[in-house]
């Protein structure tokens, strides 16, 4: 990528980023000028590890382009947590909080253009821009509903009733991810998940 | 801390909520008491639903006494979340941000006291209050990241690993809670959670 190319996908990442939190919390745009200083882009291929096992994650990043899939391994078998795409955020897990080596894992599906920003930093940033902090607890507080929202969504649903909150939740993203990695997210079998699949797009085809 | 045999006063519990408090964030008294003054005692029996489903939840919660089990229904069935134990912030802060009725029921398993606050004026206080909203992002944080320890880690371990991450988490509370609660949180059978326990003790006995 050229110098002048990545400067532009930085600049228009970051204006997503802003509107984003703009609507999100309610703050005004110039408020946001020292915290989208302290971002910055970095972009990675296809399955490259983000954030590896074993790490305590000193960045916080926002998805600008592509999707991330987190997942784990338990009793060496690989488990998906979720996926996260585009306007999405991601950091570790809370390591840098917990200071115990992450379990998770932060994989790139296909090429993705990230923003990042330094847990230090923006630390030092709350403490001297009450306009930050607020902005960071108010998306804490949305990150934490999000999660619980897809956990009951996981825990209480049937084969089918998951597939449909899966594309509900995540749209398109449903046609960019290998089968298997929804089915293991999904907790069924590629089989079970191609059935509901297939059943699934002919009703969609018949309602268009 | 207080004892659990003793009946929590205002005072106490609020002294209770102070020191949690000053162990998350560096704050001034002053703020401290600003945030306690938002804080009133409530008091509920034990098997009393304090927050149902469906609701959308006004206020945030600070267990000074007694446990509450937080689960959900699905398919006939209860489903059990969380336990949460003294020192604990609780609130269907899902249910609170999206304006939407919760799906958690928040049910007290023992006589319970508590701490409530509206969200509103806490909200009110965090937009004028530089320090206590950052009090308030860290203890989100923390409660997050317990969460997360809670619920996530038990994902796919085998019966005892489950019960003994369980107990690492839990500590000694363990014991106050009923043994088909336990198993349903685990997602073990009563008699599987037996045997375990069993194993456990004649362990601790050899040694």
């Amino acid at each position: 990528m050229t110098k002048h190319a990545d400067s532009l996908q930085e600049t228009q990442a970051k204006e997503l980023l802003r509107n984003m939190l703009i609507t999100t919390v309610g703050v005004e745009s110039a408020q946001l000028d020292p915290l989208m200083d302290l971002f910055e882009l970095v972009s990675y291929k296809k399955n490259h590890a983000v954030i590896e096992e074993g790490i305590i994650a000193d960045y916080f990043y926002f998805i600008f382009k592509g999707v991330i899939r987190v997942y784990y391994y338990k009793n060496d078998k690989m488990v998906i947590e979720r996926f996260e795409k585009e306007g999405g955020l991601f950091g570790g897990n809370f390591t840098h909080l917990t200071k115990k080596p992450g379990t998770h894992i932060y994989e790139s599906v296909e090429e993705v253009v990230l923003l990042r920003i330094k847990y230090s930093n923006l630390e030092e940033l709350c403490k001297r821009e009450h306009a930050i902090e607020r902005v960071y607890r108010i998306m804490m507080e949305a990150f934490h509903s999000g999660y619980v929202e897809r956990l009951f969504s996981f825990k209480s649903l049937s084969s089918e009733e998951r597939y449909h909150e899966f594309i509900l939740q995540y749209g398109e993203i449903a046609n960019r991810v290998p089968l298997k990695d929804i089915a293991n997210y999904l907790g069924m079998t590629p089989e079970t998940l191609s059935r509901i699949r297939s059943k699934y797009d002919k009703s969609h085809q018949t309602k268009k | 801390m207080a004892t659990r045999t003793q009946k929590p006063t205002a005072k106490s519990s609020k002294d209770y909520l102070a020191e949690v408090i000053r162990g998350i964030t560096d704050i001034s008294e002053e703020n401290i008491k600003k945030i306690l003054d938002a804080f009133e005692l409530v008091e509920y029996d034990k098997n009393t639903q304090i927050i149902k489903e469906g609701e959308i939840t006004s206020y945030v919660y600070f267990v000074t006494k007694g446990i509450v089990k937080i689960y959900y229904h699905s398919s006939g069935k209860e489903l059990i979340d969380w336990f949460a134990e003294e020192g604990t912030f609780i609130g269907n802060l899902y249910s609170h941000i999206m304006q939407k009725p919760g799906f958690d029921i928040y049910e007290s398993i023992e006589d319970v006291s508590m701490l409530r606050a509206k969200y509103d004026k806490l909200e009110t206080l965090f937009k004028h209050n530089h320090e206590i909203e950052s009090a308030a992002r860290k203890v989100i944080e923390q409660y997050y990241v317990k969460y997360v320890e809670r619920v996530h880690h038990l994902k796919g371990l085998p019966a005892d690993e489950k019960y003994h991450l369980f107990q690492k988490h839990y500590g000694d509370f363990v014991h106050r809670i009923p043994l088909k609660y336990v198993a349903d949180y685990l997602g073990i059978t009563s008699e599987t959670l037996s045997r375990i326990r069993a194993k456990e003790n004649k362990k601790k006995r050899i040694n």
